[in-house]
């Protein structure tokens, strides 16, 4: 189909306008208002829409304030027909179709609709029509080439025509489908069958298993049945076994009482026999009990007899030790009584001592003391002391300077004696030149000899002062009078006799101190006192001739001295101690004697009871033997003896035959096996119980699994299984047939249908390259989409692309189907505002394209923006408005 | 006097293998045969009925059809002597103790419970080795044997026994394997007159007198005699025997075998199997071996649907069968296959022929191309 030309009248903002097209690339410029893209809408129209539509897009064309109706005429050829075809809407419709060839032709109204729908039917391919027919924003998308069938004739004649076998594939899907879900899981009785088989098989498996576990109950019953008919037999040996037991057993026991038995008798003949040797060792134990008794007796004599004459030897010295005791004690009394004498003298010559130093100790004493007691008397005398003159002395001073301060106070008279005149104050002359002075405290008189005599009187002279002279004055006074002075001299004089008197106290105190001593004077009179008694008693006491004659003897000698007297005493106490020696060795022999004597005596008794008792046992004794000897005689109880001891090992004798004979019986093992003969009764009991109880538990549960009649239940399963395996076989084969089926189909059919594609895959390819270089492939579907594009190596899905490669591929592939179609039966490629999303790099190469595409197809442009399509080459350009 | 040997009654076995609608009618049929042989019984005047072993497919039975069994038995005019046998014996879980068995027991229905002698009729007695256990550990027959007497003029002692003599078991050392030999010698020094044995489905005679009389319907396809029962007669003066087989089954399992290369084979097949009479009472496994084309496939797959809706069976026995389909050119040409479908037929007739498995479902495959092919067409 080309278009030769188009004019527009009254639609929409176009008056009148007229576009020639040339045969290759015509590019309508013009902006959106002028109607550039009316040209694209005004073909739809003109081709679909009858004159009398009055649907709103119709409507929409009728421009505002004319009163004539849309107007559009298209000179175009389709096929072998040139003609023109005008319609008019709205008001006066109208439509005119003008055949110019091959057979001129006129035709109006709905005819002229049909006839130009059918030409267009006939020599062209409406779908590739509306397919290269781009409007404004729909250039994304890509054109659904599949149906085009000027495509399919234009691949079919250089690639291989894919056959249609719609009717076939058909069948083979819903052949498929019964078997197949579209994701190829099986599905319907294939599906069903498929999850019955193992349901199947494992209902059946459960059943056998079920069955088996009868049949293994049955096998065990048998077994129980068995082992409990075995173990009666058991039972029944083990019953006769233990009866043979119990009756050896029984015959055992009967020796065991005859061994028994003889060792009773053997044990009492032994008692009898050593009865009898006891009774025989009891008579010869009296018998020598007696003799001994005798020899006792014997012997105690002889002891008792020593005993008494030794005892009386020691009475004897003791009384002689008694004797000795008395003389020394006679002997020691003397010795005190000298002794006593002696101490005596030594006393009274130390007293007489004593009584001369003490006498003139006291002599000196008495004599100190008759001057302190004179030295006393003086102090006594005189009551000033040395503190009282000192304050006389004081009270005298204080009444000076009470009168000082009087006349210190009193009016001051100097005469200076300036002349020869003699000049007296108050009698005293004063020399030439010198000064006079005087106070005027009483009437001074002045006299200038020869001149005057002049009387300064005081004044009245202060009261205070006149006190304290007065004060003073009497204290002086009172002190003196009490002290009983005249004068402080006189004071003075007694105090200094009164000072001597207590120097003489103070040096008797000290020497009678002295001469005392630690003594205290009343002592020494006592001492003295007693000393003078002492001398004095003994005079006056009654003296012993002896004594008298001692002191005489002495006297005699001159005065013994101390000394002598005391080594008499030393010699008396000496012998005293010797004499007091001699007692107590004299003391301890007699206690010595005396326990020598006790013991023997005691020891004496003693041996005197001792016989009495051996003479008593033996008396005894003698007694018994003779009564023992009268019940049975010495010989009659030997022979007794020796007749049990026979019997005796008779029994003895027995008793190891019977044991003998009972030990050969074996009883112990005779008991063992009767032990165990009847263990194993009540093993085999035990167990025919607890066989019986398991015979009879088995027999209840099998009664009770074979009451569900397994078998048929089994057979069924069985069935069952085998039915659905078998149809399973039949639907898997099927299945697999169908599915092989359409997957060689369907895999043949997309091989064809690649084959198919292959040059319009091409086409896009090498349009494509002058865009986007020399890597640039794509991937056509069977339905002759593109599906992805690579570049570089990288594949990306359509959709995934940007908005402006969609826009560049999808115009490629619709440039690439307009020169692939044939010429004849082609249509023109219509774009409107296309590229806007193209950068310029990529919208000058597509410029080259549609030079390229024009060259062959009619190419048609409609755009705003000129500057796109500059470059394109070999395009006729046309403005709208 | 006269009796009739039978065995194996196996009954409430199922035949899983059939049909689902056959199933139920071979069940009954194998109570009918029992039927019937109550009917031959007082039809020929026989003394007693002797069943050797396995009335009962299993003591694990629904105690159900221990009542339909008696139903039967009890229109019988003469004893039936019972042995069981290793399907049956007599242990715990034995169906012959069941409160249903015991309680219902007919009058004229005998139990072999031991080897003590059963007089059945005046003169006559048997001695039965019955199973205790499904695992006998010694030749029971032996055992039952081991210690009769000659039978005087005038008296007739047979033996009944289950299980296979040595002869038969393949198993020779087996415990319960029946010594064949002692059997012989039994019967020739006239201590026993007949020996029936069960546990063979098929009627055969072991040795002279040593008879299985085999089952009276047929159970498996193996058997090659199945479906008879005996009719024995014994002069009880001269110990003389005489057998006569009488079938009484109605039953027939059977496999067929045929080369199938061609349609003309496969219509033979067709006519072959459309001329067994009985079709609803018999089973047929099948055993085919060709080369067929898509299109002969296609009809045989037909032939043996219509089989399949007439017989009590019709299978075919992969184990044994072998046919090969290929897809021939005139199958396929005038149904207008070009463009890829043709590249399909030709990739799935390649496959079709490998030597593989997954051939078949090429061959599968091709076969759906055909029928959809064809009825697009």
């Amino acid at each position: 189909m080309r278009l030769h030309s188009i004019r527009l009248r009254n639609y929409r903002g176009i008056t009148d306008a007229r576009v020639e097209f040339s045969n290759g690339v015509t590019i309508v410029e013009g902006p959106n208002e002028v109607g550039k893209s009316s040209i694209h809408e005004a073909i739809t129209h003109l081709r679909e829409d009858k004159a009398s539509s009055k649907k709103a897009s119709i409507k929409d064309l009728q421009p505002i304030g004319v009163d004539a109706g849309p107007e559009v005429e298209l000179h175009l050829t389709s096929g072998d027909v040139e003609m023109t075809y005008a319609k008019r809407w709205l008001r006066s419709q109208s439509t005119t179709l003008s055949i110019l060839r091959p057979h001129p032709e006129q035709l109006s109204g709905d005819e002229a609709h049909e006839r130009f729908a059918a030409i267009l039917a006939d020599t062209v391919d409406v779908d590739l029509l509306v397919a290269l027919d781009v409007a404004q924003g729909e250039s994304l998308a890509q054109a659904p080439m599949a149906q085009i069938s000027a495509l399919q004739s234009a691949l079919g004649e250089t690639g291989v025509e894919v056959a249609d076998h719609d009717a076939f594939l058909e069948r083979v899907d819903a052949e498929y489908a019964k078997h197949f879900t579209k994701s190829g899981r099986p599905t319907g009785e294939y599906g069903e069958l498929q999850k019955a088989v193992p349901q199947a098989r494992e209902a059946l498996a459960s059943l056998v298993d079920r069955s088996e576990s009868l049949d293994a109950l049955v096998d065990r019953h048998a077994r129980a049945t068995a082992r409990l008919e075995s173990v009666r037999d058991g039972l029944a040996r083990a019953l006769s076994e233990r009866e043979d037991a119990d009756a050896a057993f029984a015959a055992v026991a009967e020796l065991r009482t005859a061994v028994d038995a003889a060792e009773d008798r053997a044990e009492a003949a032994r008692r009898e026999s050593a009865l009898a040797a006891d009774a025989v060792e009891r008579r010869t134990t009296l018998l020598a009990e007696a003799t001994a008794a005798e020899t006792a007796v014997r012997t105690a004599q002889t002891a008792a007899a020593d005993l008494e004459s030794s005892h009386a030897e020691r009475e004897a010295a003791f009384e002689d030790a008694k004797q000795l005791l008395g003389e020394k004690r006679s002997a020691l009394v003397d010795a005190r009584e000298q002794t006593k004498n002696a101490a005596r003298d030594v006393a009274r010559a130390r007293a007489r001592g004593e009584v001369t130093a003490l006498r003139t100790r006291l002599d000196e004493i008495r004599t100190l003391e008759d001057k302190r007691s004179r030295a006393r008397a003086v102090v006594g005398s005189i009551a000033v002391t040395t503190a009282d003159v000192d304050r006389l002395v004081g009270l005298g001073t204080e009444v000076r300077i009470a009168t000082g301060a009087k006349r210190s106070a009193a009016a001051q008279v100097r005469v200076t004696r300036l002349g020869e005149i003699p000049i007296a104050v108050d009698g005293v002359d004063i020399a030439a030149e010198e000064t006079g002075e005087a106070a005027v405290v009483d009437d001074v008189r002045i006299a200038i000899e020869g001149v005057a005599d002049i009387t300064v009187s005081p004044g009245a002279s202060p009261v205070d002062l006149d006190r304290a002279v007065t004060t003073a004055e009497r204290a002086l006074t009172a002190e003196m009078e009490r002290l009983g002075v005249e004068s402080l001299d006189q004071a003075r004089a007694q105090a200094n006799r009164r000072a001597d008197a207590e120097a003489i106290v103070t040096e008797t105190t000290a020497t009678l101190t002295a001469v005392l001593g630690r003594d205290k004077r009343d002592d020494l009179d006592a001492k003295l006192a007693r000393a003078e008694a002492l001398i004095a008693g003994d005079n006056g006491s009654t003296e012993d001739a002896h004594d008298k004659a001692a002191r005489d003897d002495r006297s005699a000698d001159g005065v013994a001295s101390v000394d002598e007297l005391e080594e008499i005493v030393a010699e008396a106490e000496a012998a005293a101690d010797a004499a007091q020696t001699a007692v107590a060795e004299a003391e301890a022999d007699l206690e010595r004697t005396r326990a020598v004597r006790d013991d023997s005596r005691v020891d004496t008794v003693r041996a005197q009871t001792t016989l009495q008792e051996a003479r008593t046992q033996s008396e005894r004794l003698q007694a018994a033997v003779a009564a023992a000897q009268a019940d049975h005689s010495d010989e009659s109880l030997d022979a007794a003896r020796n007749a049990a001891g026979t019997r005796a090992e008779e029994a003895e004798a027995a008793f190891g035959e019977a044991r003998a004979a009972y030990e050969a019986a074996d009883p112990e093992t005779l008991e063992a096996r009767r032990d165990n003969a009847r263990k194993v009764v009540a093993d085999n009991e035990a167990q025919q119980t607890a066989d019986r109880q398991e015979v009879d538990q088995l027999t209840a549960l099998i009664d009770d699994r074979l009451s569900e009649g397994i078998f048929e239940k089994v057979e069924a399963a069985r069935e069952s299984l085998e039915t659905a395996e078998a149809r399973l076989a039949r639907v898997e084969r099927s299945a697999q047939a169908i599915a092989l089926l359409r997957s060689t189909v369907y895999a043949h059919k997309a091989e064809a249908q690649r084959k198919y594609v292959a040059p319009f895959k091409e086409q896009i390819e090498r349009l494509g390259r002058m865009v986007f270089g020399p890597t640039f492939a794509v991937e056509v579907s069977e339905d002759l989409e593109i599906a992805s594009r690579t570049l570089d190596g990288t594949t990306v899905p359509f959709d995934s692309l940007s908005g402006g490669t969609k826009e560049q591929l999808s115009l490629i592939g619709r440039l690439a189907v307009a020169a692939l179609v044939d010429p004849r039966t082609g249509a023109p490629v219509i774009l409107d505002d296309a590229f806007g999303f193209a950068d310029p790099e990529r919208l000058s190469a597509l410029n080259v394209i549609l030079g390229r595409i024009g060259e062959t197809a009619q190419v048609v442009l409609l755009t705003c923006q000129p500057d796109r399509f500059a470059r394109v080459g070999g395009a006729s350009r046309v403005s709208l408005g | 006097m006269r009796f009739i040997a039978t065995g194996d009654w196996q009954l409430g076995m199922t035949a899983h293998f059939l049909s689902a609608e056959a199933r139920p009618r071979y069940q009954r049929a194998r109570l009918d045969a029992i039927r019937r042989i109550g009917e031959l019984a007082t039809a020929r005047e026989v003394d007693f009925v002797l069943v050797c072993g396995d009335v009962f497919e299993s003591n694990q039975l629904d105690r159900a059809i221990v009542s339909r069994t008696f139903d039967v038995l009890a229109d019988f005019t003469v004893p039936v002597v019972l042995l069981p046998g290793n399907h049956d014996p007599l242990d715990a879980s034995s169906i012959y103790d069941s409160p249903s068995f015991v309680s219902r027991q007919p009058a004229g229905v005998r139990v072999l419970r031991d080897s003590t002698p059963t007089e059945v009729v005046p003169g006559v007695e048997v001695v039965g080795a019955p199973w205790f256990s499904k695992r006998p550990l010694t030749d029971l027959v032996a055992a039952a044997t081991k210690n009769l007497a000659e039978v005087p003029a005038g008296q007739v002692r047979i033996i009944a026994g289950h299980g296979a003599v040595s002869s038969l078991d393949p198993d020779r050392d087996s415990l319960a394997t029946i010594d064949e030999a002692g059997l012989e010698k039994l019967l020739r020094e006239d201590r026993a007159q007949f020996v029936a044995l069960g546990d063979r489905h098929a009627t055969y005679s072991a040795a002279e007198r040593i008879w299985y009389p085999g089952s009276p319907e047929v159970t498996s396809r193996r058997e090659d005699d199945p479906g008879n029962v005996l009719l024995v007669d014994i002069d009880k003066e001269t110990h003389a025997v005489d057998v006569e087989k009488i079938p009484v089954g109605q039953w027939t399992f059977t496999v067929i075998e045929a080369d199938v290369d061609s349609d003309d084979d496969v219509a033979a097949l067709e006519t072959r199997l459309g001329q067994i009479p009985e079709k609803d009472r018999t089973a047929v496994w099948l055993i085919l071996r060709g080369t067929l084309s898509t299109a002969a496939k296609a009809r045989l797959d037909e032939v043996l649907d219509h089989a399949g809706d007439l017989f009590a069976l019709v299978s075919v026995w992969e184990r044994h069968s072998d046919i090969a389909v290929v897809a021939a050119d005139e199958d396929f040409a005038g149904l207008g296959l070009s463009g890829y479908l043709e590249d399909s037929l030709d990739e799935l007739a390649a496959r079709a022929t490998a030597d593989d498995a997954a051939a078949l479902t090429a061959q599968d495959a091709l076969g759906l191309l055909y029928r959809f092919a064809r009825s697009g067409a």
